[in-house]
């Protein structure tokens, strides 16, 4: 743990981030562009689906960090629980937009995709699409959390808790679709048995999906790196009202 | 492109986009401002310390 705690110091961070992100900004740009070419022009369409598969390129991966992102949250939120350490808890509290923007987007495309292949928006009867926007309000709850205390501390251990609690959502997201007859197609890709899907059109998920995660570090970074600076304005003028 | 669906495909690169782009551009915003207003008030206290030991 000795290791976590030395990287958790806001001032080391901010050297260490500064350093990263730069990287961190060009590999999200090429990763999009490479991921962005093969999805529109380097994969064939789908035999039943027609081009529409190329949705998909947008909305796995979204729909994958939105999951994802959910849990680093719940994990950055129980280390400030436990540590009560205060770049966890801005850690935690900096992944709810992102995640929230990636749970908007898959909630966004996987209507555009139901729209012409189940020939409907929304299905309030289906398990995937009804707890997939129970998360994204799980986000909205967490980032209103923060905003009701005036005590970050409070705010924190607040928000921390809802986190923890609504990780309970992820399971129930996952396995919808085993445990309930829903519209939604069940697993395709990370499956027991192996993907089903053609190679041709998993190399360039994955690029997606890597672009993705380097778009969410990126501005995880730029996120953090923003407010532990904040919080250093603020002390900042506390000691110039006291000057 | 000849797609079929292709206003239901390009909507959804747009969205991508927009809410993709959107995120980043305002993080981006948010960082530069506050280390500029950090920049400016510990340039001013070290200005008043400064007057201090004189």
């Amino acid at each position: 743990m000795s290791g976590w705690h030395r990287f958790a110091n806001p001032t080391r961070f901010s050297r260490l981030s500064a350093r990263i992100l730069p990287w961190a900004l060009a590999l999200t740009i090429v990763l999009f562009a490479v991921g962005l070419y093969l999805a529109l022009v380097g994969s064939p369409p789908d035999a039943r689906q027609k081009d529409t598969v190329r949705i998909m390129y947008i909305h796995v991966p979204a729909a994958w960090m939105a999951l994802a992102t959910y849990v680093l949250m719940a994990v950055f939120s129980g280390m400030g629980f436990i540590w009560k350490h205060p770049l966890a808890d801005i850690a935690a509290k900096n992944c709810a937009p992102i995640g929230a923007s990636f749970t908007l987007l898959a909630l966004i495309t996987g209507a555009l995709w139901g729209a012409p292949m189940w020939g409907t928006w929304w299905e309030w009867g289906d398990a995937r699409l009804t707890s997939f926007l129970i998360l994204f309000f799980l986000y909205l709850g967490y980032m209103a959390l923060w905003q009701v205390f005036e005590d970050p501390e409070k705010a924190a251990r607040a928000a921390a808790i809802l986190a923890l609690v609504g990780l309970i959502n992820i399971p129930v997201i996952h396995f919808s679709v085993q445990w309930w007859n829903t519209l939604h197609q069940p697993a395709s890709v990370f499956r027991r048995g192996g993907p089903t899907i053609d190679p041709a059109m998993l190399w360039p998920l994955f690029v997606m999906l890597f672009a993705f995660k380097a778009y969410f570090v990126s501005v995880l970074l730029l996120r953090i790196r923003a407010e532990v600076a904040e919080r250093r304005v603020r002390a900042l003028q506390m000691m110039q009202a006291e000057a | 492109m000849q797609w079929e669906y292709a206003a239901y495909i390009w909507s959804s690169y747009a969205a991508a986009a927009v809410i993709l782009t959107g995120v980043a551009a305002v993080s981006i915003l948010r960082l530069r401002r506050a280390l500029r207003v950090q920049a400016a008030l510990e340039a001013k206290l070290d200005q008043l310390r400064s007057g201090d030991e004189a």
